[in-house]
């Protein structure tokens, strides 16, 4: 890991950001809002999307000579906690997580100074394509083409679960270098001939998409990256980072729920939070949480301090994260009964976005087997 | 259920007999009823693949093999029932609604009078006629004596007035047996009646699906605004519907003895999924020692549970220690259920987070969002959830067995 300056907010910044997150969080994003902004066709705001650039969240990790406020992931974790608190839909992490993170590491400034104004006005929505059928959750096991053609490459092959895909005016997409062991990165916008897009919902109500591309053509203008594999890994690390931090804002909110159901739910003359079995199953939920986020708070800490997190730490998280979301997830539904059940609940949403993360970037059976490998 | 002699054929016979089934399931069931085999996401199969699997059956005389001869059932010995239920299980083919099979019949063989058994037990028979449980109710959930729904007596007929929740099909179903509260004297017990509805339409009744976690509606509320039911559908006596209930639940708990050969067939699911995935080294996650050891795990709790299940049927249902395995088989066997469900998604990882909604549908020829074996895994994983919930839950499974064991 490289030890180098790390541009972050100063506290108070961070706290002014969050302050209107959470107000944001509040005042738009009860449950209903949600429900029928999920059932959209365009599945966010865009009303709200131009309400995050006004307050400059989609400005935090970019720096300041592209109008950026020159922060650093770390500085994004209570947004993303927040925005789990609230299943925020907004595709925030593809375009500020994912692909900004991909952008910032790009050499290629003419580049950079087209995108990331655009990103920052909340004029530009982004999706980092890397995950195909074959790769088993590894960001380096890519079988995506790019062959070189005088001052261009032609790009095939298909990426699966683009997080935001249907949403997205642009797309960056990773695929080996043909003839050398090096992967590449590559800016597509969404009108690119040869591109398809098959869309669908994940089952938390966000979008996806399965991208194909064959012999697709792109200039030099358009190469986010020709070394992209350390970009690859360490974007992947502060990606689980961030979506850890969104899980845990989910578990929050969850496990409070269930335990204030607890003390309102009458079954044989008492509250339910009155059978130990129940006090015990949420103080299960409230150890596995404090535990998940202590990790979580050491692993910002690294970030805020170096600038990345050590591998093993961000493979404990993601493994620790999946367990405490399951666990939490599980026990939630157990606890309210039938009413768990329902779709009208939003117990059973907040369960499904913490599936969902679960499921992201190699699940904790993939990031268990990587801390096996080290041993 | 049946009290009949085991082990009467010979194995030259039962190896005919598993033929005979073999042969009449794989060549004579219909498409639609295996669209429903692929599309089941949770304990209940899609209600029309049933019915139809069920009108099917009897035209075997096998819609009710669980019964005994004297009431419809064939005319087999217990060897003969496990051949059919393994082969059955084994092409993951649908359970009969298990509230008319296994549940109101032998209450009504039990508790019915000669008119109600002739009146209501063909039409289960032939699948004409369905059944939903009306149990539960927004206030009485575990603690299930708390039930308010009323039946107020005015001449020859019940006035019932209140609401039942959690009711499984009931807007599939025409017929419904329910639970209401006939007096408020005594223990909580004691004035509860059972009830025989012949629709699901009576004036003033209302039925509203409730939509579940994959968006699909299989429970429902229905509601009852002064519904007028003559006092002859009482099954058992005023009052008294409690030890009709009790004696109901028991065969609900009991299961029928086939669980080992649904999920014997969900593990086998399980290894062809794995088999379908790419281990990130090279290799397939079906080769992985660490899933493999997973499996295994499966496998020995598989083995226990085909082991209790059998158990229980050759010491039959009215031994002492009945109860308690019945109990233990239903923990035991929802356990197994979510673990496999479980280590499905995690096998599936990424594949398994889209909404299958469309694919699922029954006649929809929506394309699987990805894999096509893995169209269910979500969906499984989140309705199976509800396994530690209903029929008792988990919890409350457990306050039973404890009170059992600390009684010795
Ligand atoms: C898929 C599904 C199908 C169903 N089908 C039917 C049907 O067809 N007909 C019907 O009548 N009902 C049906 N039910 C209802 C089911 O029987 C109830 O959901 C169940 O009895 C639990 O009641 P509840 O949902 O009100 O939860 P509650 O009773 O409110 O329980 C909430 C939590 O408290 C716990 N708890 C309750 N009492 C205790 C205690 N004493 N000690 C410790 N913990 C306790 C429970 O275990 C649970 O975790 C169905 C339910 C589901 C989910």
């Amino acid at each position: 890991m490289m030890t180098h300056t790390v541009n972050t907010l100063s506290p108070e910044v961070r706290d002014m950001l969050v302050d209107s997150v959470q107000k944001f969080v509040d005042s738009e994003y009860d449950f209903e809002s949600r429900r029928s902004l999920a059932a959209s066709k365009l599945g966010y705001s865009e009303k709200h999307w131009q309400l995050f650039a006004e307050l400059g969240w989609l400005a935090i990790p970019f720096s300041e000579d592209l109008g950026g406020l020159d922060g650093d992931f770390s500085d994004m974790a209570d947004v993303a906690e927040c925005f789990g608190r609230g299943l925020v839909l907004e595709p925030f992490f593809s375009t500020l997580v994912q692909s900004a993170n991909v952008l910032k590491q790009s050499h290629n400034e003419a580049l950079k100074t087209k995108l990331i104004p655009k990103i920052i006005a909340g004029e530009l929505i982004l999706a980092l394509a890397w995950e195909e059928a074959g790769s088993g959750s590894n960001p380096l096991s890519v079988s995506s083409v790019a062959s070189r053609v005088e001052d261009s490459y032609l790009l095939s092959g298909e990426k699966v679960v683009v997080l935001a895909g249907p949403q997205a005016q642009g797309f960056i997409v990773s695929a080996k270098l043909e003839g050398e062991d090096q992967l590449g990165l590559f800016y597509l916008p969404e009108d690119t001939l040869g591109v398809t897009l098959e869309n669908y919902r994940l089952v938390d109500g966000s979008q996806a998409a399965t991208l194909s591309f064959d012999q697709v053509r792109i200039g030099a203008a358009n190469v986010v990256s020709l070394n992209a594999k350390t970009t690859l890994e360490s974007s992947f690390r502060s990606a689980i980072f961030l979506l850890c931090a969104e899980a845990l804002g989910a578990m929050e909110k969850l496990l409070r729920t269930t335990a204030d159901y607890t003390k309102t739910r009458k079954q044989f003359g008492a509250p339910i939070a009155s059978f130990q079995v129940l006090r015990h199953l949420i103080a299960d939920m409230s150890v596995i949480l404090k535990k998940t986020r202590c990790l979580l708070d050491h692993c910002t800490g690294q970030l805020r301090e170096t600038g990345d997190i050590d591998e093993m730490d961000v493979a404990a998280l993601k493994v620790q994260t999946g367990r405490a979301a399951q666990f939490i997830g599980r026990q939630a539904i157990q606890i309210h009964g039938g009413i768990g059940m329902t779709d009208e609940l939003d117990v059973g949403h907040y369960v499904k976005r913490l599936t969902v993360i679960d499921g992201l970037l190699g699940n904790g059976r993939f990031h268990l087997q990587k801390i096996t490998s080290a041993l | 259920m049946a009290d009949s002699s085991v082990g009467s054929l010979s194995t030259a016979e039962l190896d005919r007999f598993r033929l005979e089934v073999a042969d009449f399931l794989d060549n004579h069931v219909p498409d639609e009823v295996w669209e429903g085999v692929d599309k089941t996401t949770s304990y209940f199969p899609p209600f029309s693949a049933i019915m139809t699997m069920h009108k099917l059956l009897a035209t075997k005389g096998w819609s009710v093999v669980g019964w005994p001869e004297e009431y419809g059932g064939p005319a087999w010995d217990e060897d003969q029932r496990h051949v059919f239920w393994e082969e059955y299980c084994k092409r993951g083919l649908p359970l009969m609604v298990p509230q008319s099979v296994n549940m109101v019949a032998p209450a009504i063989m039990q508790f019915g009078t000669r008119e109600q058994k002739s009146k209501y037990l063909p039409g289960i028979i032939s699948g004409e006629h369905s059944w939903c449980q009306g149990y539960s109710e927004p206030n009485a959930g575990s603690d299930l004596v708390a039930l308010q729904c009323k039946a107020e007596s005015d001449g020859d007929d019940y006035v019932i007035t209140g609401q039942k929740i959690w009711t499984t099909w009931a807007f599939e179903v025409d017929h419904m047996f329910l639970l209401v509260r006939t007096s408020n004297e005594g223990r909580p017990q004691q004035g509860i009646t059972f009830l025989l509805l012949d629709s699901m339409e009576l004036p003033g009744m209302e039925v509203r699906p409730i939509i579940g976690l994959d968006g699909f509606p299989e429970q429902a509320e229905v509601f009852f605004n002064q519904v007028r039911v003559p006092k002859s559908q009482i099954l058992g006596e005023h009052d008294k519907g409690w030890s009709v209930a009790k004696y109901l639940l028991e065969h609900e708990r009991s299961g029928g003895g086939n669980g080992q050969f649904i999920l014997k067939r969900e593990i086998d699911w399980l290894m062809t999924l794995a088999a379908e995935v790419d281990d990130g080294a090279g290799g397939q996650l079906a080769d992985d020692a660490v899933f493999k050891n997973k499996v295994a795990q499966l496998l020995v709790d598989l083995r226990c549970l085909a082991a209790s299940e059998n158990y229980l049927r050759k010491i039959g249902p009215h031994h002492q220690e009945a109860a308690q395995m019945a109990s233990m088989i239903k923990l035991e066997s929802m356990d197994l259920t979510q673990h496999v469900a479980e280590l499905a998604l995690e096998v599936c990882g990424s594949f398994a987070l889209a909404d299958q909604y469309d694919a699922l549908k029954m006649g929809s020829t929506a394309r699987p969002i990805g894999p096509a074996s893995m169209l269910t895994v979500m969906a499984k994983y989140l309705n199976h959830r509800a396994c530690s919930i209903y029929g008792g839950s988990h919890q409350v499974q457990r306050e039973i067995l404890s009170k059992m064991e600390l009684m010795k």
